[in-house]
């Protein structure tokens, strides 16, 4: 994409002789990149702003957002998944040659009818949105990236790499620009220079770079493409031959997609744990939309009510051209359920479940399991939802504990008739609280292994009204003075 | 003309009310203390309706708390499923749950971030079979918010305790009113015994509708788990519904 940073910016219908040149901020001004027009009028990159206005006058400058473009390139590779699993955006930054976008289309170009009709339908639905392409088919990425950038373009023939690209500047390997002025000054100019060149002499002057570059674009080497997300197998897709916008069209899409989805996991029983829907948007762009569940299930009629939810607020844009959904995360789920009855309330149950997480978070809901700590806020652990569901009962330790303790304790003002002693009044909450009964001492020691925190002394009492408080004195007598008390827990 | 019961039980199946019918229902979850059982129409906790349990002091939840924790307790032990426990406050401590006879391996808490939520997830829970019981922490409730809640109870069968800090609410089958009662012991604290007040339940007989029925209750640690002891009460709405009957 030649133009990417200048066709991000100019609006569609413009005046094709408009010149515009994106400029570096600073004192030192220098053109970043140009568009066409600018380019026909002599204009370069690196060129300082003041001489390119003196060149051309009526030109329009914009600031450099190298972070923008990098997000809008990220963009339009996610919407290339239509193509193939494997799409990337190329950030290319160095020497000369512009960023685009890398697709892996080995395995899917027969989809769309053969390589070059991906092609064409690739470089037409892009120019349609305002950006200028070129686009190369090779058969290593290295050779497709110099021959998009320096070729002719198009598909180049299978085998055909090494002639193909041995007529390029060695700038389409893909080097760094002190590199490729290096060469240029050992007379290496073009690609196919380099073939008859010895590697070690070439290694020790430049790096390794060159040899590997030129092994990446012959096929020497292995450069594999890392794709913006690990592909699905567990996916279906819908594609629309006039693009919907109605939510009740998506929803029907969708619906018409789950079973399929079902289908394919049941065959290697599989239930969902995460479901995700890829919307691609004519405008080339793509939303997400997922839902998760608390255990794998493939109850299509249960998952298309989650999704619906979330499909509420899902913008249409100018309308939707595919669908992708997919079993993103995928856990083992045996064929049937076994006992019916006892099924079906586990069914509601899941279901409720996963209702309530998917709209609060899962986080949200929790079970709880004795911990090893006689701590009273270190007593319980926190299961998630599914941890719960298959926690074997644990027995909790049996001394008298408050079904309400504060999450932080409380200071009190208390008064008690020895520093030992049980408090006869404490005053709590701008209440004054006359102790009636009191039980206690329950002397809880810091955890050693933790921190150097004093022991707490517990005491259960109870007011004349019949309330009851879980109180402590913190420290052993005399070690504060006064001691110091907190309200921890209320009892029952 | 049909006598008193059966008109009743009429009107209640047309409101889609849980049955009144001969005797114990089988869908009610008695208390286990017969002195209060005896007194509630369905013999026990009508299951697929709301029972409202309100602090006789705001500035005392324990013992409201406690009570709703033993009813869930009781509907745990006969209904199969899950328990339910909504809040937005994280002062639940388990240990002290367990303590009260809950069985807190089926227990899953649910915190959400709002209290328009929480009525939110209360309905959703209460519309699920699989839920044995659900005790809901509110703050009062609008009418209609109470209404959902009370026909989501309905269609499922699903008994929900509304721990409620709020204003009343309209549709509750049962409304207690828990506050503390000084304990005895010969040293140290008592078991918790706690004030009971029925201060509304449906099919009361005519006239008793607005007397509250009182106990003193004691909390027992029984063989093979928790149990009320009612130590003093009234038993005559009792009585007054065998007479009606």
């Amino acid at each position: 994409m030649p133009y990417l940073a200048t066709d991000r910016l100019e609006k569609p219908g413009a005046k094709p002789d408009e010149a515009w040149a994106v400029a570096e901020a600073g004192s030192q001004r220098r053109l970043v990149a140009v568009n066409r027009a600018a380019e026909r009028a002599g204009l370069k990159p690196g060129m300082s702003v003041a001489d390119a206005l003196a060149i051309r006058p009526a030109l329009k400058l914009a600031p450099h957002e190298p972070a923008e473009e990098d997000a809008l390139l990220g963009r339009l590779a996610e919407w290339c998944s239509v193509y193939t699993p494997f799409a990337a955006a190329d950030l290319w930054r160095e020497g000369i040659g512009s960023a685009g976008l890398w697709l892996d289309i080995s395995g899917c170009d027969h989809l769309w009818g053969g390589e070059a009709a991906l092609l064409d339908d690739l470089t037409g639905r892009l120019e349609r949105l305002g950006f200028t392409v070129r686009a190369a088919a090779a058969d290593t990425p290295g050779a497709a990236w110099g021959w998009a950038r320096f070729g002719a373009g198009g598909v180049m023939a299978a085998n055909g790499a090494r002639e193909a690209v041995a007529l390029l500047p060695v700038n389409a390997l893909r080097l760094a620009p002190d590199v490729t002025l290096g060469l240029a000054r050992l007379g290496l100019r073009r690609i196919g220079d380099l073939y008859p060149l010895a590697r070690g002499p070439l290694a020790a002057r430049f790096g390794s770079i060159v040899g590997r570059r030129l092994d990446q674009a012959l096929g020497g080497e292995e450069e594999p493409i890392s794709p913006l997300r690990p592909p699905q197998s567990l996916q279906v897709q819908r594609r629309f031959v006039t693009p919907i916008a109605r939510s009740e069209d998506v929803s029907a899409a969708v619906q018409f997609l789950l079973p399929r989805l079902m289908q394919l996991l049941e065959r290697q029983q599989l239930g969902v744990r995460r479901l995700d829907l890829s919307v691609f948007r004519v405008d080339a762009s793509c939303k997400r939309v997922a839902v998760g569940t608390s255990r794998p299930t493939r109850d299509a009629a249960a998952l298309l009510r989650l999704m619906a939810l979330q499909l509420d607020g899902l913008d249409a844009g100018f309308g939707i051209e595919s669908l992708v959904l997919a079993a993103s995360v995928a856990a083992p789920l045996a064929a049937r359920q076994q006992d019916m009855e006892d099924g079906e309330a586990a069914e509601s149950l899941s279901e409720m479940l996963d209702s309530l997480g998917n709209r609060m978070g899962f986080g949200r809901i929790q079970g709880f399991a004795p911990a090893g700590s006689h701590l009273p806020e270190r007593s319980m652990r926190r299961l998630s939802v599914e941890a719960a569901a298959t926690n074997p009962p644990e027995p909790w330790p049996d001394q008298r504990r408050p079904p309400i303790l504060l999450s932080r304790p409380e200071s009190v003002a208390v008064t008690a008739p020895l520093p030992d002693a049980p408090p006869l009044l404490f005053r709590w909450r701008q209440t004054l609280h006359r102790v009636r009964r009191a039980e206690g001492p329950e002397r809880l020691e810091g955890e050693w292994w933790r921190e150097q925190a004093p022991a707490r002394d517990y005491y259960l009492v109870e007011n004349e009204e019949g309330e009851r408080f879980w109180l402590y004195r913190l420290g052993l007598p005399g070690e504060f003075n006064p001691a110091r008390w907190f309200v921890h827990g209320l009892f029952a | 003309m049909p006598d008193l019961a059966q008109l009743r039980a009429r009107i209640g199946a047309l409101e889609g009310l849980p049955s009144l019918s001969a005797g114990r229902s089988a869908e009610a979850v008695p208390l286990g203390v017969a002195a209060i059982d005896d007194c509630l129409p369905w013999g026990g906790l009508a299951a697929g309706g709301l029972h409202e349990i309100r602090a006789a002091n705001a500035g005392t939840p324990g013992p409201a708390q406690g009570f709703a924790a033993y009813l869930l307790s009781r509907l745990a032990r006969q209904r199969r499923g899950r328990l339910l426990w909504l809040t937005l406050s994280d002062h639940l401590h388990a240990p002290g749950l367990a303590g009260l006879g809950v069985p807190v391996e089926r227990l899953l808490l649910v915190r959400p971030p709002r209290a328009t939520d929480l009525l939110w997830a209360a309905e959703e829970g209460l519309r699920c079979k699989g839920v044995a019981g659900l005790l809901a922490d509110i703050d009062g409730a609008d009418f209609r918010s109470a209404r959902r809640l009370s026909l989501a109870a309905r269609g499922s069968g699903v008994p929900g305790l509304l721990l409620n800090r709020g204003a009343a609410l309209g549709p509750p089958l049962t409304r207690w009113q828990v506050g503390a009662a000084p304990s005895e012991a010969s040293i140290g604290v008592g078991a918790w015994r706690w004030h009971l007040a029925l201060t509304r339940c449906r099919f009361m007989a005519a006239g008793e509708e607005d007397r509250a029925l009182h106990w003193l209750v004691e909390a027992r640690h029984a063989k093979g788990g928790f149990s009320l002891v009612a130590l003093s009460g009234d038993r005559s709405f009792g009585e007054a519904r065998r007479q009606a009957g």
